[in-house]
């Protein structure tokens, strides 16, 4: 009987476990979409490219070294895959097994907290760890394997480690590094290596000081948790070891200790107490209301709190009860950890996170380390429940209303887990039926048994996209799970240099930028692309790409390709064969691009064949000692300047206001407290604002002291240099100005204040003050000019907006100067063919010429060396032409230079300008007067054929939308002035006023949020009506600018007589061949540019690894070899050797420890 | 009371209170409302340093400020909730703080 009774609590258990996954998997559909995609579709394809840290499937390349940690979970769904399970069982499978996992460890957790013989409180425990809203939410419904895996594991890692430090039996430890292993996909999130190393580091220290028992215990324990935590790393070492020697470069590329500090600010306003506290991320219940607003209602709001009703007694009794403390002390540690920098004490967050690079892998601590809560929270509420029961004494109340509040919490609260609902977001269902269309293109391909890669088009350089499929798909982008056959171009990479080069590839396929065909064919071969798929089912306005319709009819067009098929919505075209471009070519045709960051831009100035070819790092910028067809510099930076400096009382007026007590009176060093004890906690970004903040008050103070007291203002403008000084010599302005801060802004409305009172002052003031205060311009000006925050070089040419462009000349010679048409040059004065350009401070009036895509304004000399080139940005002629080409709706009138428009009753009424020409991704601006006779408001928007439908608002999302309100002051006429930016997509775009009908609702109801609503608006409408005369729509001249110079003497596109012999590809991370150089050639491999990646040639005796290394054609690999011979090469991304040699050592490690387990069994039966 | 132990209080308080502004002060919060926060826990750390019987009393000024907490978030005024858990939050961590010696001493609470 005892033995059945003890299988209850699993047979609970798995039928749990079972109505859970026959509720989410009853439609027999895969899940799938957001960051993961579908891991479960094709497992054995992902086995196939998760194997080696080089992913080559998700063409052009990248090393995910933590993908390594999906091998066994790949390899387990590969075998179930064999049986012949289709893909959504093989995933029901695996979800069966986590949610078991979890329920079955945690109850074998409360064993061995509430002992053997208390099945309930155990069962309790496991059902509050599958059951709760933090597991709901942040595992289930956030969708991330890693997630999954970490929470099945959590509770056996916790026993076995436990009883490891307790018992040192070698078998214990055996346990723990096998439990390890086979979760090892938890580690595929690399904060989860905190969340484990804080819980064995707890556990030890609770088993150390709770209580103290002496200092034999001490150094027994601290010597089995020094040895675990060693054999813990050992264990993964063969995963470890790469990630830790690739992902700090690739990760450094992608975040910045600015954006991890950013990130986590956003997620800590969320995880505040009253939310964190019942792991609730309000991010999916409130704000993206992922199931509807039911969760905003004050009943599903307050049922979560129910939790607590056991959870405080079962903190209280896990304190006051002899080796339960840890469970509480866990509980508050996890939450202070989780909840990240919300409060309480959370600057501590921000000081770590500012100093410590490595922590922004646990930027959201309440996704990385949330798991202790529930854990935790598994015993606390059992706990809880026992306390309650055994205290209250009237059983036949308690009973009926523990179990209405286990009903509450464990059913009705986690609906979405029951009925299935588990995966869905708001926009639709995360179901995902891949078409058959994709199975056969790729059995196409591999029919064909051709080399090379595929493109997928449409192609943005982000990482999601968004099908049309039977389900619909929303998420990571799929290229390498669909197909099998060949590498795919699907996505971009979150590496700039890549995501430029791939998104410059998307762009020439873009029949409105007019690509030549043969600068197509070149961006083919750049990306070693044999096929090109058009994908007609993709969502092109969510997944912001082309039109597919737009590119089919250029593919058709193209003579160097052919269409091989249609399958359904896919249609695959081929490069022919003498078109085709191999993954490794030699190549002595060589432009030089000096950085990869101008987009397709370059690609389009280039005339002579060949590749491009970037110096890595400023020790090879020179051009020389390689001959180059062609020089193409493209600016460091670019940005537009404001030289407008703003009238003194402006400057005053807009600046922080400083107090009245002023540096000249005693109390001021209390005004001085203030400041020290407002900078000391802040840092990073914080600390720079208001850093910027006191030295804009230092200077209204010198100011209010010159202007009222005309006392000495020395000492108040030493203070305002020390301030500058830590403004431009602190981290944050060193490491994240091009990244976070919009010089613009930045200096429009701070510096330039500055500038104006110093200018002020200077000339208010003599003798010592006039001296500071000249000393203090000229250290900003040197900080400003120091950190390319103004232009260097300026003369009496003065325009208010000048748009400046600072590049390095590498050689000297003759360059042109170039401007980028966008098809608007005749939409200025002149057609832009006259125009003053400032050159290190000189001016040059240069006469352009079109010359396809850009103006070529001639010749000039320049000397090698750094320049700053500027032009004045002016405005384009009044784009509202033809009156006719408005278009209006309802009543809306034209009569002498005005217009009236009138909404309806319920109705709204608009005037319609279109946009032409349109420039995608330039700045426009709309400027008119406006008088509102009746209502309000009106609003202004930004209408582009880019723009996304979105169900929750039930209206298009608007790029550009503001509203403009009446002005009580002046309810008469009113300048509007609008600066907005054309989608980068966008090929149609206007800009629409719109008034609609005024209604005082809000004023009435009491229930604002009724007002939303156009039902209860309803009865509350009246007519509107506006005046607009005097409308000007501008384009503003921001076109780019390059600098070429063309080698003319030197021959290109003659045969190379260089030659790639053979090739043989032994895996995704070894190529051997030989190579044939007759004069010095780059040897160009059309992989993502990694520094791992290592040539070496060998001829005879003579053996060089160290070659010259390069960009190629801005993103991939490119070796320069100056010396004649035949050679045998070997290419090989050497972290992969790394793996092989991890694995034997953690093999050999486990072996040991198998050893050790015999031999104390052994010991002990002796 | 006695006057030393004031005293001792006040030095404390001012001990304190500069180490809490650093750990407490972010820019997520309103300033004036996190200051109060400050106050409240270095007067309540100070206070259980020199009083260590005042735990029972902060207890339940959490439990209190926990059933506040949950009121307020029901009825979405999150601002004021999160203040209240917070405060809630922060002093059952100090609280926890003077336990220590006895959890090292016996591991666990035996009486408040």
């Amino acid at each position: 009987m005892k033995s059945y009774k003890s299988l209850l609590p699993i047979a609970i258990f798995v039928l749990l476990s079972t109505i859970l996954i026959f509720s989410w998997f009853r439609y027999g559909y895969l899940y799938g979409g957001g960051d993961v995609g579908i891991p479960s579709y094709n497992p054995a394809r992902v086995l196939e490219f998760a194997k080696n840290i080089w992913w080559e499937a998700s063409a052009p390349g990248a090393p995910v070294a933590q993908g390594l940690t999906s091998v066994p979970m790949q390899f387990f769904q590969t075998t179930l895959a064999k049986i012949g399970l289709p893909y959504f069982l093989i995933q029901a499978v695996l979800f069966w097994i986590i949610l078991f996992s979890m329920g079955m460890g945690m109850y074998w957790v409360g064993l061995t907290v509430f002992g053997s013989k208390n099945l309930i409180l155990a069962t309790l425990s496991g059902l509050f760890y599958m059951l709760n809203p933090y597991t709901m939410i942040q595992v289930w419904h956030r969708s991330i394997y890693n997630t999954f895996f970490l929470a099945a594991a959590f509770p056996f890692l916790y026993i076995f480690w436990s009883y490891w430090i307790k018992r040192g039996k070698y078998y214990l430890l055996l346990l723990f590094l096998l439990v390890n292993i086979l979760s090892v996909y938890m580690f595929g999130t690399l904060g989860f290596i905190f969340a484990i190393l804080f819980l064995l580091l707890f556990e030890s220290l609770i088993e150390i000081f709770l209580p103290w028992k002496g200092k034999a215990h001490l150094k027994t324990i601290i010597f089995r948790s020094i040895l675990g935590i060693i054999s813990f790393f050992i264990i993964h070492i063969w995963w470890l070891w790469p990630v830790f020697n690739i992902t700090p470069l690739t990760v450094s590329q992608q975040h910045t200790i600015g954006e991890n500090l950013a990130v986590l600010r956003g997620i800590s306003s969320q995880t505040i107490i009253p939310y964190s506290l019942i792991g609730i991320n309000p991010f999916y219940l409130y704000e993206v209301a992922d199931w509807g607003e039911i969760f905003d209602f004050s009943f599903f709001r307050f049922s979560p709190y129910l939790i607590l009703i056991f959870l405080i007694p079962g903190i209280w009794k896990s304190l006051i009860t002899q080796g339960l403390t840890k469970w509480a002390l866990l509980f508050f540690t996890g939450m202070l950890l989780l909840k990240g920098a919300a409060a309480p004490f959370g600057n501590l967050f921000y000081l770590a996170f500012s100093n410590l690079f490595i922590l922004g892998t646990i930027r959201n601590p309440f996704e990385k380390l949330g798991i202790f809560l529930p854990f935790s929270a598994a015993i606390l509420f059992a706990l809880g429940v026992d306390w309650i029961i055994k205290r209250i004494k009237l059983k036949f109340i308690v009973f009926p209303v523990i179990f209405i509040t286990f009903f509450i919490i464990f059913g009705i609260n986690l609906w979405p887990m029951w009925l299935g609902k588990l995966f869905d977001s708001r926009e639709q269902s995360s179901f995902v039926v891949v078409p058959n269309d994709y199975n056969q293109v790729d059995d196409f391909i591999k029919r064909e048994g051709k080399d090379g890669k595929i493109l997928l088009l449409p192609l943005n350089s982000g990482e999601s996209a968004k099908y049309n499929w039977l389900k619909g798909y929303h998420g990571l982008a799929l290229g390498q799970h669909l197909f099998t056959s060949l590498p795919s171009i699907s996505h971009g990479f979150n590496v700039a240099y890549v995501d430029n080069a791939i998104d410059a590839l998307s762009k020439s396929f873009n029949p409105d930028s007019q690509t030549d065909k043969k600068k197509i064919l070149a961006f083919l071969q750049a990306f070693n692309i044999r096929y090109i798929i058009l994908q007609n089912n993709l969502d092109w306005r969510v997944s912001k790409t082309l039109e597919p319709k737009k590119i089919e009819q250029l593919l058709s067009s193209l003579d160097f390709l052919v269409l091989k098929g249609q399958f359904g919505e896919l249609e695959i075209f081929e490069v022919k064969e003498d078109f085709f471009s191999p993954r490794i070519i030699l190549s002595s045709n060589i432009q030089y691009l000096n950085l990869p960051s101008a987009n397709i831009w370059p690609y389009l100035l280039k005339e002579k064949d060949g590749n491009f070819i970037t110096p890595i790092n400023k020790d090879n910028e020179d051009v020389n000692p390689f001959q180059v067809g062609e020089v193409i510099l493209v600016p460091q930076n670019f940005y537009i300047y404001d030289l407008t400096i703003p009238p003194i009382e402006r400057a005053v007026g807009e600046l922080p206001a400083a107090s009245r007590i002023l540096p000249n009176n005693p109390l001021y060093f209390l005004i001085s407290l203030k400041e020290l004890v407002q900078l000391l906690p802040l840092v990073y970004q914080d600390k720079f604002i208001s850093q910027i903040n006191f030295s804009g008050k230092r200077l209204i103070e010198a100011y209010k002291l010159q202007e009222k007291e005309k006392s000495s203002i020395v000492s108040t403008i030493n203070s305002y240099n020390n301030l500058i000084a830590d403004i431009f010599e602190g981290d944050f302005l060193k490491k994240e100005l091009n990244l976070s801060i919009n010089r613009e802004s930045l200096l429009n409305d701070v510096f330039n204040k500055h500038i104006s009172i110093l200018n002020y002052l200077e000339s208010q003031t003599e003798g010592q003050d006039q001296e500071a205060v000249k000393e203090a311009f000229v250290k900003l000006n040197s900080y400003l000019i120091s950190h390319d925050l103004v232009p260097k070089y300026l003369t009496d040419f003065k325009p208010s907006l000048y748009q400046i462009s600072n590049l390095y000349i590498p050689q000297d010679g003759g360059y042109n100067l170039f401007l980028t048409r966008e098809n608007t040059e005749s939409i200025y004065q002149n057609q832009l063919k006259e125009f003053h350009f400032l050159i290190n401070g000189q001016t040059y009036n240069l006469t352009g010429e079109t010359q396809d895509q850009f103006i070529d304004f001639g010749q000039l000399n320049f000397k090698k060396g750094q320049y700053e080139i500027g032009y004045e940005v002016i405005d384009s002629v009044n784009l509202v032409g033809d009156l006719e080409k408005i278009k209006t709706e309802g009543q809306v009138s034209y009569l002498n230079g005005e217009w009236e428009s009138t909404s309806g009753e319920h109705e709204p009424s608009y005037i319609e300008i279109p946009i032409n020409p349109v420039s995608p991704h330039t700045n426009y601006q709309i400027q008119f007067d406006s008088w509102i006779k009746l209502g309000d408001k009106f609003k202004i928007q930004l209408i582009q054929e880019t723009d996304i439908f979105d169900k929750k608002i039930n209206d298009h999302k608007r790029d550009f939308e503001k509203v403009v309100f009446r002005n009580i002051y002046n309810n008469y006429w009113n300048e509007n002035i609008f600066i907005f930016t054309l989608d980068e997509k966008s090929s149609k775009a206007s800009i629409r006023i719109i008034l609609e009908p005024w209604d005082d609702c809000r004023i009435i109801l009491v229930n604002k949020k009724l007002c939303d609503k156009k039902d209860f608006r309803f009865p509350f409408e009246h007519k509107s009506s506006i005046s607009l005369r005097d409308i000007k729509l501008v384009r503003k001249l921001n076109n780019r600018l390059f600098i070429k110079s063309t080698n003319n003497e030197l021959e290109t596109g003659s045969i190379d007589s260089n030659q790639v012999i053979n090739l043989m590809s032994i895996s995704p991370t070894l190529f051997n061949g030989k190579i044939k150089i007759t004069k010095p050639t780059f040897l160009i491999f059309k992989e993502s540019y990694h520094p791992d990646w290592k040539l070496s040639i060998k001829d005879g005796n003579f053996n060089n690894n160290h070659l010259q290394r390069f960009l190629a054609n801005g993103y991939s690999n490119a070796w320069y070899i100056d010396q004649e011979g035949t050679y045998e090469f070997s290419l090989e991304f050497t972290p992969q050797k790394q793996v092989l040699i991890g694995i034997l050592i953690s093999v050999g490690y486990f072996i040991i420890i198998i050893i050790l387990t015999f031999w104390q069994i052994r010991r002990r039966v002796k | 009371m006695k006057k030393g132990k004031i005293i001792k209080f006040i030095s404390a308080f001012f001990i304190i209170f500069p180490l809490i502004f650093f750990a407490n002060t972010t820019s997520l919060a309103n300033s004036e409302v996190i200051l109060l926060q400050n106050l409240i826990f270095s007067v309540s750390l100070a206070s259980l340093l020199i009083w260590p019987y005042l735990k029972k009393y902060y207890l339940i000024l959490c439990l209190i400020l926990i059933i506040v907490m949950v009121f307020l978030s029901t009825f979405k005024l999150l601002e004021a909730a999160d203040y209240a858990g917070s405060t809630a939050f922060g002093i059952m961590f100090f609280v926890l703080l003077i336990y220590l010696p006895v959890l090292v001493r016996r591991g666990h609470i035996n009486e408040l």
